[in-house]
């Protein structure tokens, strides 16, 4: 958490189509110190990572306009790229091994406990180029 | 097949011998009589009739022989031949798998193999002359003859009852279920009905067992649906349990408050690894293997249970035996055993009551932990118990039927068994034996 407090006020854009999931972890983010972004579906996502280069992504796979992975990609070819965690209520090994194919830092299926995220999101901080 | 040869054929080479011998000296006799009567008449030198005599008798009884002795050699072959066909005949007929019986047009049994004496229960030559309705269920037997008189008056080769579910009936009177092709023979005494007659007990049951495989199969499908649809809001609900709990300390909730939260969190964790759980069954995942000690596990879901437990009027009595052995198992998919046993007991009392637990060393040799799990509830009546771990049977007012169903694939997973009896009025008790020293193969 201190190596958290630390990266306080950088930006990590979570993208769900659930309100309440996009709710629940802007305030945990926020209570950490991060500044959130949401977005709903991977255009205004992608419109996101380009004009406000979160430094952190936090997508789900299923999305009402296109997917997870369309979102991961373009943060992935970003420059510098920027880390992604994916997350899905789908989980598969294939899944699993395409979110890795995909570039995904990490991968959290859901549900996830607060610890399994706040555990992703130190790692993809730390290790921004994995 | 091997033809008989002339040299090694007795009726061939001896009867012919005979007949030709027997020519010669009955025909040399019948030619010295009359030759004396001629010899009487008119006046011939008795050594030329001798002659003539002899040279005839001699030179036609060789091509006797000869002719003789080739027809014998026809007959035995031909009787040899079939001799040998019924031979191959019999062992057909005896080695066949399927019963074969045949019937005359009266519907009596003519002949009846060595399968089918042995599918029906009978023994050598008990059923010839019998009616072929002896190997029918009487419930049956009517419908039968009049299907019997039908086939004979237009016989052909067909199954039989296709689309009908048939069945035969042993001597003992039990049924089994069979599969039966026809087929008639016409022979100089009339019409014979030729029956073959399969049990199919076991493809009836490996059926069944398919069947039962495609119902659970999609069942998985529909559960991994359905669990796909909870694993977000669940997640979400812990996340915000959890969140909440980290603010409480700074606004000062109650302790209230921190405790109803916490059983929020608690129990949405508690709902994310049953849906994962039916998510692993649907798709046998992995499992996290290690050595357990049931007590253990016993004691940390009763700590998790006991509060809601006294709350609806129950008491918790166990007998833990510090003896027994550890055994290999996931740890959650044993505490969902133990959670689901528990909660069903408790279930089975609305008015409360004891649940009382134990757990032993189980076989002899010691090979295992059995866990006893019995509740003092109404029962469950006994054309019931079978259908107990079926996928969703419930005998709750509200059950979905999932969670013995689950238990026993879990128990099953860990090449346990679980096992039930039931009084009525007096209570359930279930068995879970989990054995020790198997390899989990992961």
């Amino acid at each position: 958490v201190s190596l958290l407090m630390n990266l306080a006020k950088e930006k990590i854009l979570i993208v769900d189509d659930e309100t309440d999931f996009l709710d629940t972890y802007s305030r945990i983010l926020s209570r950490l110190g991060f500044v959130s972004l949401t977005a709903q579906d991977a255009p205004s996502a992608i419109e996101l990572i380009e004009r406000q280069r979160p430094s952190l992504v936090v997508t789900d796979l299923s999305l009402p306009i296109g997917d997870g992975f369309q979102v991961a990609r373009r943060a992935r070819a970003q420059v510098p790229p920027i880390p992604v965690i994916i997350v899905t209520a789908y989980h598969t090994p294939q899944i699993a091994k395409k979110a890795h194919q995909e570039g995904a830092t990490s991968y959290l299926p859901k549900p996830f406990t607060n610890h399994d995220l706040i555990e992703a999101i130190r790692r993809a901080v730390s290790h921004p180029a994995a | 097949m091997e033809s008989p040869r002339p040299d090694n054929n007795p009726v061939g080479n001896l009867t012919p011998f005979r007949i030709a011998v027997g020519y010669v000296v009955i025909g040399g006799c019948w030619f010295l009589v009359t030759d004396e009567v001629i010899n009487r008449l008119v006046s011939i030198p008795v050594h030329l009739l001798f002659a003539r005599t002899v040279i005839f008798i001699v030179v036609t009884a060789v091509p006797l022989y000869y002719l003789v002795n080739r027809l014998a050699t026809d007959l035995f072959r031909s009787n040899g031949e079939l001799r040998e066909s019924t031979a191959r005949a019999n062992i057909y007929l005896d080695s066949a798998v399927e019963g074969i019986v045949s019937v005359d047009d009266h519907g009596n049994i003519l002949s009846a193999n060595p399968a089918a004496q042995q599918l029906f229960g009978y023994s050598r030559g008990e059923l010839v002359g019998q009616p072929i309705e002896i190997l029918i269920p009487e419930r049956l037997t009517s419908r039968h003859r009049s299907h019997r008189a039908q086939y004979f008056e237009a016989p052909r080769s067909r199954r039989m009852g296709l689309g009908l579910d048939l069945f035969g009936k042993r001597k003992n009177g039990s049924e089994f279920p069979v599969e039966v092709s026809l087929s008639f023979v016409q022979t100089d005494k009339g019409r014979l009905a030729v029956a073959f007659v399969t049990d199919i007990t076991e493809r009836r049951a490996l059926e069944r067992e398919a069947r039962r495989g495609q119902t659970l199969a999609a069942l998985g499908l529909v559960a991994a649906g359905i669990v796909h649809e909870i694993n977000t809001p669940i997640g979400i609900i812990s996340s915000r349990a959890e969140f909440l709990l980290t603010e409480a300390d700074d606004s000062g909730l109650g302790s209230d408050f921190r405790e109803g939260l916490e059983v929020i969190h608690r129990n949405a964790l508690r709902v994310g690894r049953i849906t994962q759980g039916l998510l692993n069954l649907a798709r046998q995942e992995h499992k996290a293997w290690s050595s357990l000690n049931i007590n253990d596990v016993v004691e940390n879901v009763l700590l998790l249970i006991a509060k809601q437990m006294s709350k609806d009027g129950i008491r918790i009595e166990t007998a833990l035996d510090p003896a027994i052995p550890r055994v290999n198992g996931d740890l959650t998919a044993i505490e969902d055993v133990m959670i689901n046993l528990f909660v069903n007991a408790r279930d089975a009392m609305p008015g409360g009551g004891t649940i009382k637990i134990k757990t032993e060393i189980a076989g002899n040799p010691p090979g295992g932990v059995r866990i006893i799990v019995a509740d003092q509830g109404a029962g469950v009546r006994s054309e019931q118990i079978p259908r107990l771990f079926d996928p969703f049977f419930s005998t709750k007012d509200k059950g979905l039927g999932v969670g013995l169903w689950l238990t026993r694939r879990i128990v099953a997973e860990h090449q346990g068994t679980i096992d039930v009896k039931s009084e009525l009025g007096k209570g359930t008790q279930f068995f879970v034996v989990l054995p020790t020293n198997w390899d989990s193969g992961r």
